[in-house]
């Protein structure tokens, strides 16, 4: 599935966020519904990509348009405005992933560990041969599961560049962090996950010299 | 470049932020060395496998959702600001009392102070212009009504009122106010 952040843009002669966003300080509700509309597909992925669940997304997304609503008042055209929602989302997925760390300490916590370290051991069978149309929906779903495997720090910004695709010096603004910093952190989380997919890459590499491709 | 280097730069290359130099550098060695190509494949099918993840869509009531949160804080908040001034007056009802009386106080004496200064009843209009020849007034404006930047002046003739001299009707006064006991003397 391809991305068009175009589509969720202002197009040309379209009031910029930061415009809408100063007309919701001053209680324009409609201006404040333009934003949703422009926001809401990448809020939701953006929190699906980091927490993982969609109904938990769904909620993170929600949250963070009501909390820039009760902050318009207070919104200052000091950053731009997607830095600041993308803080504000980003936030509140920490806080979920926090939560999630708790609960990974009881005995369910533990089960779902032990389904993490299943989905290691099927990664690294390379008896298994599946067909190839299954084979992307398979780097799917390991690539799904490696990019919630991350630690936080790492996966928040592969997030940003490669699945929301914003510049590091977005990222650099988003997470307040130097923008050296943030292609590191971008760079070892690449590294990890392709760690991850490899023996899939090699078994897949072999299939095709079998079949002589 | 040895192959180690060029592993580090794979990222970068595969990525679109290498510099123009560094490109053509990782590709004289790409193009003599099978392995670092493997990589660079395996480098670039994880990017795209990354670009490639799930997406899900905004649940169809997610706008109706997020909009009766809103109405529903919206409502809190009123309800909140009316309690804590419910609160504040209950805890301060003397002090509040005062603060009332003191602000009417002031706004009644602010109403005379404004009126005697822009010639209330008890000033005496003298005006600059003379009115037309045979045109005899008894010098005692009733009123001053102001229309855009022209003031326009009602006069009593003999004893009774008229509101609007049709031969006054013409002449525009600028008066200039002052106390009765300063007015200079008729026409």
């Amino acid at each position: 599935m391809t991305r068009d952040r175009g589509e969720l843009l202002p197009r040309g002669g379209a009031e910029s966020d930061e415009q809408l966003m100063l007309r919701v300080g001053q209680g324009d509700k409609s201006a404040f519904d333009e934003i949703v509309k422009r926001y809401t597909s990448r809020m939701v992925n953006l929190a699906y990509q980091i927490v993982g669940e969609r109904e938990l997304a769904q909620d993170v997304a929600q949250e963070t348009f009501l909390r820039a609503y009760k902050s318009a008042a207070r919104y200052r055209e000091i950053s731009k405005f997607s830095t600041w929602l993308y803080t504000i989302a980003i936030n509140l997925c920490r806080n979920e992933l926090r939560r999630r760390k708790f609960r990974m300490y009881s005995l369910e916590g533990m089960a779902e560990r032990e389904d993490d370290d299943k989905l290691r051991i099927d990664i690294a069978d390379e008896s298994r041969k599946p067909d190839r149309d299954l084979e992307k929906k398979e780097i799917g779903k390991i690539v799904r599961d490696a990019v919630e495997m991350l630690p936080e720090k790492f996966k928040t910004p592969l997030v940003l560049r490669d699945l929301q695709e914003l510049t590091y010096e977005e990222i650099g603004g988003i997470l307040d962090l130097p923008e050296g910093t943030v292609k590191s952190r971008i760079n070892r989380a690449r590294l990890r996950v392709k760690e991850i997919l490899t023996p899939l890459f090699e078994r897949t590499d072999g299939e095709m010299t079998n079949d002589g491709l | 470049m040895d192959c180690k280097h060029v592993e580090d730069l794979l990222m970068a290359l595969c990525d679109g932020s290498l510099d123009a130099d560094s490109v053509r550098q990782v590709e004289v060695h790409l193009a003599s060395c099978s392995d670092c190509t493997r990589e660079r494949m395996r480098v670039a099918r994880t990017l795209d496998a990354l670009r490639e993840f799930e997406r899900i869509e905004p649940r169809e009531d997610f706008s109706a959702r997020l909009w009766q949160k809103i109405d529903q804080w919206d409502t809190a908040r009123r309800a909140l600001w009316l309690t804590a001034v419910a609160t504040f007056v209950r805890k301060n009802r003397r002090a509040v009392a005062v603060c009332c009386t003191v602000f009417v106080i002031s706004l009644l004496s602010g109403v005379f102070i404004l009126r005697d200064m822009t010639g209330g009843p008890g000033m005496e209009v003298a005006t600059d212009e003379r009115p037309a020849e045979g045109f005899v007034i008894r010098e005692i404006p009733q009123s001053v009504a102001a229309v855009d930047d022209t003031v326009f002046m009602h006069y009593v003739t003999g004893d009774r009122p008229v509101r609007q001299d049709p031969r006054a009707e013409d002449y525009v006064f600028k008066p200039v106010v002052r106390p009765v006991s300063d007015a200079g003397p008729p026409f």
